[in-house]
C-alpha cells in the first residue's frame, strides 16, 4: 500500500489504527452539515519514518462525497 | 446481505437501555437488528440487573431468534466486568440469589447494587462466564484474577475482548489473546454493544451527560469518541477478529452451553394447603358450586351451571386453579375485617369469580365472555385486580406478607420512564440550555406525557426549530421518550411464588424499609407466568364505606327490608329518583360520571337503568370519542336514527349498544360469530389491536376477518367497515365487565347523593384525597342542595367531618335542583372536621377532643388542657375555629399571641382535667373588625374553602361593570350569543388526545363550562395553564340543557383578587378608633400589625386554588 503526499510516493511498511473520532455533533452550527468521522492512522513507511494520517469520512457513508486522506503530522 | 457469507456468530456482550443511562437502545430494537444481521443467537447482559430480559425474550420469540438471558456483573471492588449467563434453571436461581444478595446489603440505599467478587465466588456455579479485563490496567493483577476464577469455575470461564477503535485495537486484541493463552482460558469476541445502530451515538452521549449531570459539551473524555459500539454484522466481526477466528467460534461454544429459557420459570404458583384438604382444582370446584347456591338462593339457573362447568374445564386445562384460590383467600380476609372490596377489569367476565365473591357483577347484568378473561391462545395467567378501600388497603397488604412471608412475596416493579415533560427537561439540561428556557419548555407540556414533542411545544418554549441545537434537543427528547429511568414499586401489584422468590427473579429494595420489589413489571411477570395480584386502592370504596357507617349511625330508619343496616349489595336497586338526578348531570363528587366531559354527556344520554350507566362509563373515553362512536350512539338513542343490522346475529351482539360497538367483548364476539374466529383467536385479535403499533400483526387478522364475514354472507364493504371500526378503538375500548363493576359503584354513590347529600358530603370529605373536585366544590354542592354546613369549631368538631342533628329546610335547595326538594331525606347538618385545616395532626387533635370535656372556655383554657402547642392553636385560630367562644380569627390570634410558650411548667398538672376551664388573662380589647374579604382569603389559606362567601362575590360589581355575565344567569342567555364569563379555574380537562380542552370556572353562585379549541389554546396557552381567575369571552352554545362557552378570548384577571385584602370603603372598625393608634398599640405589644396579617398571605392570589389538570 502506498500513499502520495506533496508529490512524493511513500510505501507503507507498518500501520496502527484506526483511531476513529466522530464529530462533536452538539457543536454543529446553523447551516452546516455534520462533520465527517475521521480515522486516524499511525504509519511507518519503508524507510522508517512515521506519519500521522487521517481519512476524513468513512467509505460507507452514503450522504457525503468520497472520503479524502490528509496528513495530520509527522513524528519526529 | 450476501447469503453466501453467513458467518455463525453469537453476540453476548449487549447492554440495553435497562443499563440505565448507558445503553441507548430498547431490548426489542436490539433483537430485531440482530435478527436482521443474521446472528446465530444473542444474549442480553445489562448492568447488575435482569430488568430487560423478558422484553428481549418476547421479541426474540416473535423474530424466532435464539436468545439467552444474562447479566453483566459490575463490581464495586475493582473487579473487571464479567458477563454471566445461567446455563439452566438452577444457574438462573444462583444469578438471582447473587444479585439479590448484592441488592439487599445493609449499607445499600435503594437503587444501587453493591456487588463483590465474593458474591460471584459464592453463587457463580452453573453459569457460563466471560470476563472483560481492563487491558490498560496491570497485567499481573489481571492474570491473578483470571487464575483465581479459573480455579473456581474451570471451563466455564472465558476472556472476552472488544475492539474500541481507539487506535490500537490490533495490539489490544493480541494482548488479550496472549493473556488468555497464558491463563489457559479461551478468547471470546464481542463488540461490547451499547446500542443497535450507529445513529444512536448522540443519544448515548446525552445519556452520559445526564448521568454525570454535566452538559454534553463539557463531559469530555467520558464520552466515547466514536459510534462503534453498535451491533455489527457477523461479517464485520469476522473482519475485526480476522487474526483470531477462534474468538468468534468461542461465542457459539459459549451459547451452546446455555439451555436455560425464561419459560422454565412458569407456573410457580403458591401451593397452599386448602381448608378442605382437597387439591386446588377440586377446592375451586367446591367453592364455585357453594358460591353459586349463595348467589342464586332461588335456584341456580341452568345456563349458570353450564358456564361454571365450562370455566372449570378451561381452568383445569391451563392449570390456573391456584390463582383463583389465592385471590379468593385475600378477598375473604378483607371481608372478614369488614373492608369493602370488589374485583374489577376483565375478571367480571368469569361466572366463577362472581360465585366465589371476587366480583360483584353477575352474568345476568352483562353477557360475560370468559375468553376475554382467560383464553388458551393467550396463554397468560388471569389478571385479577381487586379494589379495596384506599384507607385500609395496608391491612390487606400486611396480611399477604404475613401469609406468604417475605421469602415468597414482593411488590411488582413499575418502570418509570422518560415522558414528555421529563424527557424534554433532562435532554435540554444535558444539551446545556439555560434554566429559564427549560422551565418555559416543560410548563407548556400538558400533563406528564406528550406522545410526541413537536413544533408547538418547541415554539412555546421559545426554541427555534431551524436552529440545529433546538432540533437536536427535540430529536433526542423524542428518542429518549419511553426509555426507563429507574424502577419503582408498582403500587399494589404483589408477586407470590411457590419457590423462593429470590431464585425466580432478583429482589430489590424500595423506598419503604419493609417492602421489597422484584425487577420485573406486570407485563414481564405475565409473560413469565408468575402469579401477580393487584391489590388496588379505590377512594370511592372508602367513601362508600364511610357513607354506609354514617347512614347506619345517624339514620335509624334507613334499613333494608330485613331491618338490617345497608351494605353495598343491599342498597335499593334501580330507584327512578336516582336516575332522575343523574340525567340532570347533578353528579359532582359521584364516581366516574363527575368529570366535565361526563357531565356534558349525561343530559344527552339520559341514563335510565343500570346498563345505561355501564355504557356511560365506557363511552366517555378517548377511544369511543376518537372512533366516532359517541355521536351515532347519541343520535340513535335520541331516536334521530335507526340502527341497522345486516344479520340478526349482529343485532344480538350490538343491540344493547344500539348497533355501535363500544366494548372489547363485543368486538371479540363479532369476530367469533360473524368472522368465524375461535374464542381464543378473538382474544388474540383484541390484543393485536391493542399492541399493533409494536408488532404489526394486525394485517393477517384483517384478511381472516373479512374473508370469514364474506364467507358468512356479509357484504365485503360492510366487513371492511366493521373491521376498521373495531381497529379504531381496539387500543382504548373498555371491557364491559370493567364498566359494569364500576357502574355498581356509580349507582351506589349516586344513591347517597340523591337521598342523603349530608352523608355523602361528610363521607367524601373524609375520604379525601380522591375524585375530581376539591373540598370547596364538594361543600358548595352540598349547600346548593340545602345541606347546612358548619364551620370547624374547637368545641364541636372532631377530626373527621361529622353529622349534627338539624332540621332540613327544602326551600334552601337551589332552584336548579328544585326537583330534589321532595326527595332528599337529610336530617342533619355537616360539621367540618379538624382534618380540613392544614397543618394539624390527627393523633393530637383526637387527644384534644378527649380532654375537651364540657368544652374549652378560652384560648388559654385550650392551651393549658388540650396538650396542643402554640403553633397548633395558632393554626386553629387562623382557621377561625373559635367562634363558639365568641372570638373571630383576629381576636383569637390576639389571644394566641398572649400565650406564654415558655412556662410549660404551668401546663403539667392541668392536663386531663376536663372539668377545669380557665378564662383568658388578658383584659378585653377592642380589635378592628376584619373585613369579610380578608376572612375569605384566610379561610382559603387554612381550609382551602370558605363558608362565609365566595371570593368572586367581592368582585361582582366590577365584573358587571366590565360586562361579565354571572354564571347563574347563563341558562337565560340565547343560544349563539356572544357572552363574557369569569371565575376561578377549578379544573382543566383534555380527554384523550383530543383537541378540545374543557375548563370549569366557578363564581359565587354557579359554574361555567368553557371549551377551548386548539387555535385559541395556542394563543392563550400560558393564561389557561397558569392563571387562577380568568375571563372568557365567546359564543354560548346550548344543547339539551348543557351549556358551553366556546372561548374566543381569554384574559387573566388573577390580579383583581387582591381587592379581597384591601378594605372596602364601607366596612370599617367601630366608631372612634383611628387606625394609626391601633397600629401603635399593636406594635407596642410586639404583635403583628394588621398589615402583617395581610402579608402572611402576600397576595390573595396565592391562596386561591391552582386548578387541577386531567386527561
Amino acid at each position: 500500500m502506498n500513499f502520495r503526499w506533496r508529490r512524493a510516493l511513500y510505501r507503507v511498511a507498518r500501520a496502527e489504527g484506526p483511531e476513529r473520532i466522530a464529530a462533536e455533533w452538539w457543536r454543529q452550527l446553523p447551516g452546516e452539515e455534520e462533520a465527517p468521522t475521521r480515522d486516524y492512522y499511525r504509519i511507518e513507511d519503508s524507510e522508517g519514518r512515521r506519519y500521522w494520517l487521517y481519512r476524513q469520512g468513512l467509505y460507507s457513508s452514503a450522504s457525503q462525497a468520497a472520503p479524502r486522506w490528509f496528513m495530520h503530522g509527522v513524528f519526529a | 446481505m450476501n447469503a453466501l457469507t453467513v458467518i455463525p456468530y453469537a453476540e453476548l456482550g449487549i447492554q440495553s437501555n435497562f443499563s440505565f443511562l448507558r445503553g441507548a437502545s430498547k431490548p426489542e430494537e436490539l433483537v430485531v437488528t440482530a435478527k436482521f444481521y443474521g446472528f446465530s443467537s444473542i444474549g442480553l447482559a445489562d448492568r447488575n440487573t435482569v430488568a430487560g430480559v423478558v422484553r428481549a425474550w418476547q421479541q426474540a420469540k416473535v423474530e424466532k431468534l435464539a436468545y439467552h438471558p444474562g447479566c453483566r456483573l459490575v463490581f464495586r471492588d475493582g473487579t473487571p466486568d464479567i458477563l454471566a449467563y445461567p446455563r439452566d434453571r438452577k444457574g438462573w436461581g444462583h444469578l438471582c440469589r447473587m444479585l439479590t444478595q448484592a441488592n439487599l446489603r445493609d449499607e445499600n440505599e435503594k437503587g444501587a447494587t453493591l456487588l463483590e467478587l465474593g458474591d460471584l465466588l459464592e453463587w457463580g456455579d452453573l453459569m457460563s462466564l466471560a470476563m472483560l479485563p481492563n487491558l490498560s490496567g496491570d497485567a499481573e493483577d489481571n492474570l491473578a484474577l483470571i487464575s483465581r476464577l479459573n480455579d473456581r469455575f474451570g471451563s466455564a470461564l472465558r476472556l472476552a475482548v472488544a475492539p474500541d477503535y481507539g487506535g490500537n485495537d490490533r495490539f489490544r486484541i493480541e494482548q488479550a489473546a496472549a493473556m488468555a493463552e497464558h491463563a489457559g482460558v479461551p478468547l471470546m469476541a464481542t463488540n461490547d454493544v451499547l446500542y443497535h445502530a450507529a445513529d444512536r451515538r448522540p443519544l448515548q452521549d446525552v445519556l452520559t451527560a445526564i448521568r454525570l449531570n454535566t452538559p454534553v459539551s463539557e463531559v469530555g473524555l467520558e464520552l466515547t469518541a466514536n459510534a462503534e459500539r453498535h451491533l455489527k454484522p457477523p461479517l464485520e466481526m469476522a473482519r475485526l477478529f480476522r487474526r483470531h477466528p477462534e474468538a468468534l467460534a468461542e461465542t457459539l461454544r459459549f451459547a451452546d452451553e446455555l439451555t436455560f429459557s425464561l419459560s422454565d420459570l412458569e407456573y410457580n404458583y403458591p401451593d397452599e394447603p386448602t381448608e378442605s384438604g382437597l387439591g386446588p382444582q377440586a377446592e375451586l370446584e367446591r367453592l364455585a358450586r357453594e358460591g353459586a347456591v349463595r348467589r342464586y338462593p332461588a335456584g341456580v339457573p341452568v345456563h349458570v351451571t353450564r358456564r361454571i362447568e365450562e370455566e372449570l374445564a378451561l381452568i383445569e386445562r391451563l392449570n390456573y386453579a391456584r390463582y383463583f384460590l389465592t385471590v379468593h383467600d385475600i378477598v375473604k380476609f378483607a371481608r372478614s375485617q369488614n373492608i369493602l372490596c370488589q374485583g374489577r377489569g376483565s375478571a367480571a367476565n368469569s361466572v366463577i369469580c362472581f360465585c366465589i365473591g371476587i366480583t360483584e357483577v353477575g352474568p345476568d347484568r352483562i353477557d360475560a365472555l370468559f375468553e376475554r378473561f382467560i383464553s388458551e391462545e393467550r396463554n397468560e395467567p388471569p389478571d385479577i385486580d381487586v379494589d379495596f378501600e384506599h384507607e385500609r388497603r395496608d391491612e390487606v397488604i400486611a396480611y399477604i406478607y404475613e401469609k406468604y412471608s417475605a421469602k415468597r412475596t414482593a411488590l411488582a416493579a413499575a418502570v418509570i420512564s422518560y415522558r414528555g415533560r421529563s424527557a424534554l427537561r433532562e435532554v435540554a439540561k444535558a444539551m446545556g440550555l439555560s434554566e429559564d428556557v427549560r422551565s418555559a419548555l416543560s410548563s407548556t407540556i400538558w400533563g406528564w406525557s406528550a406522545s410526541e414533542l413537536g413544533e408547538r411545544e418547541a415554539n412555546a418554549g421559545g426554541l427555534d426549530r431551524t436552529d440545529p441545537l433546538s432540533r437536536q434537543v427535540l430529536e433526542r427528547a423524542n428518542e429518549i421518550m419511553g426509555f426507563p429511568r429507574h424502577l419503582s414499586q408498582h403500587v399494589g401489584g404483589f408477586v407470590i411464588t411457590r419457590d423462593r422468590l429470590d431464585e425466580v427473579v432478583p429482589i430489590v429494595k424500595t423506598a419503604m424499609e419493609e417492602r421489597k420489589m422484584v425487577e420485573w413489571d406486570k407485563d414481564d411477570l405475565d409473560a413469565v407466568k408468575i402469579l401477580k395480584v393487584d391489590v388496588l386502592a379505590l377512594g370511592m370504596l372508602t367513601c362508600l364505606k364511610r357513607a354506609l357507617t354514617l347512614l347506619t349511625d345517624h339514620y335509624p330508619q334507613a334499613r333494608d327490608r330485613y331491618g338490617q343496616p345497608y351494605v353495598l349489595a343491599t342498597l335499593p336497586e334501580e330507584d327512578r329518583r336516582v336516575y332522575a338526578m343523574i340525567e340532570r348531570a347533578d353528579t359532582l363528587g359521584v364516581f366516574q360520571i363527575e368529570s366535565r366531559a361526563q357531565m356534558s354527556m349525561l343530559p344527552r344520554l339520559k341514563p335510565r337503568e343500570f346498563y345505561d350507566l355501564v355504557i356511560e362509563v365506557a363511552i366517555v373515553r378517548p377511544g369511543p370519542i376518537q372512533g366516532d362512536m359517541v355521536h351515532p350512539y347519541l343520535r340513535r338513542r335520541q331516536g334521530k336514527e335507526k340502527a341497522e343490522y345486516p344479520k340478526p346475529e349482529l343485532e344480538e351482539i350490538l343491540g344493547k349498544t344500539l348497533g355501535v360497538p363500544l366494548f372489547q367483548e363485543q368486538a371479540m364476539k363479532i369476530a367469533i360469530v360473524a368472522g368465524g374466529f375461535r374464542p381464543g383467536e378473538a382474544d388474540e385479535l383484541r390484543r393485536a389491536m391493542a399492541t399493533f403499533k409494536r408488532t404489526g400483526t394486525i394485517g393477517n387478522y384483517r384478511q381472516r376477518m373479512i374473508d370469514g364475514m364474506v364467507g358468512r354472507g356479509y357484504e365485503k364493504e360492510f366487513a371492511e367497515r366493521c373491521f376498521k371500526q373495531i381497529e379504531g378503538f381496539g387500543e382504548y375500548g373498555f371491557p364491559e365487565s370493567h364498566a359494569a363493576s364500576f357502574a355498581l359503584l356509580v349507582y351506589a354513590s349516586c344513591w347517597f347523593k340523591t337521598f342523603y347529600p349530608d352523608v355523602f358530603c361528610a363521607a367524601i370529605l373524609n375520604a379525601q384525597p380522591m375524585g375530581f373536585y376539591q373540598p370547596a366544590q364538594l361543600v358548595r354542592d352540598a349547600r346548593d342542595h340545602g345541606v347546612e354546613v358548619r364551620e370547624v369549631d374547637i368545641n364541636h368538631s372532631v377530626w373527621d367531618c361529622a353529622l349534627e342533628e338539624s332540621a332540613f329546610d327544602p326551600s334552601r335547595v337551589l332552584e336548579r335542583h328544585a326537583s330534589m326538594r321532595g326527595v332528599i331525606e337529610t336530617a342533619h347538618a355537616v360539621r367540618l372536621g379538624f382534618r380540613q385545616i392544614k397543618g394539624l395532626s390527627e393523633e393530637r387533635m383526637d387527644a384534644a377532643v378527649v380532654r375537651r370535656g364540657a368544652g374549652y372556655r378560652s384560648v388559654r383554657d385550650l392551651w393549658l388542657r388540650s396538650g396542643l402547642d402554640v403553633g397548633e392553636i395558632e393554626r386553629l385560630a387562623e382557621a377561625d375555629a373559635f367562634r363558639s367562644l365568641g372570638l373571630d380569627r383576629r381576636a383569637a390570634l390576639w389571644e394566641v399571641r398572649a400565650l406564654d410558650g415558655r412556662s410549660a411548667a404551668e401546663k403539667l398538672p392541668l392536663f386531663d382535667q376536663p372539668s377545669l376551664s380557665l378564662r383568658e388573662l388578658e383584659p378585653e380589647t377592642k380589635l378592628p373588625k376584619m373585613p369579610l374579604g380578608e376572612h375569605v382569603v384566610h379561610d382559603y389559606r387554612s381550609l382551602g374553602l370558605s363558608l362565609k362567601e365566595h371570593p368572586v362575590a367581592f368582585l361582582r360589581e366590577r365584573l358587571t361593570r366590565a360586562g361579565i355575565t354571572p354564571n347563574a344567569s347563563l341558562p337565560s342567555v340565547r343560544d349563539g350569543r356572544l357572552v363574557s364569563v369569569a371565575g376561578l379555574v377549578l379544573v382543566r380537562q383534555r380527554p384523550g388526545k383530543g383537541n378540545a380542552i374543557f375548563l370549569t370556572l366557578e363564581d359565587e353562585k354557579a359554574i361555567a363550562n368553557v371549551i377551548i379549541w386548539p387555535r385559541v389554546f395556542d394563543r392563550f396557552r400560558s393564561v389557561v395553564m397558569g392563571a387562577r381567575f380568568i375571563r372568557v369571552t365567546g359564543k354560548l352554545q346550548q344543547e339539551s340543557d348543557v351549556i358551553h362557552i366556546v372561548a374566543d378570548r381569554i384574559e387573566d384577571l388573577t390580579s383583581w383578587l387582591s381587592v379581597l385584602l384591601r378594605p372596602p370603603a364601607i366596612e370599617h372598625q367601630s366608631v372612634g378608633d383611628t387606625r394609626p393608634d391601633e397600629s401603635e398599640r399593636h406594635a407596642s405589644r410586639g404583635l403583628p400589625v394588621r398589615q402583617d396579617i395581610a402579608t402572611l398571605s402576600s397576595s390573595a392570589q396565592q391562596v386561591m386554588p391552582k386548578g387541577r389538570n386531567f386527561q
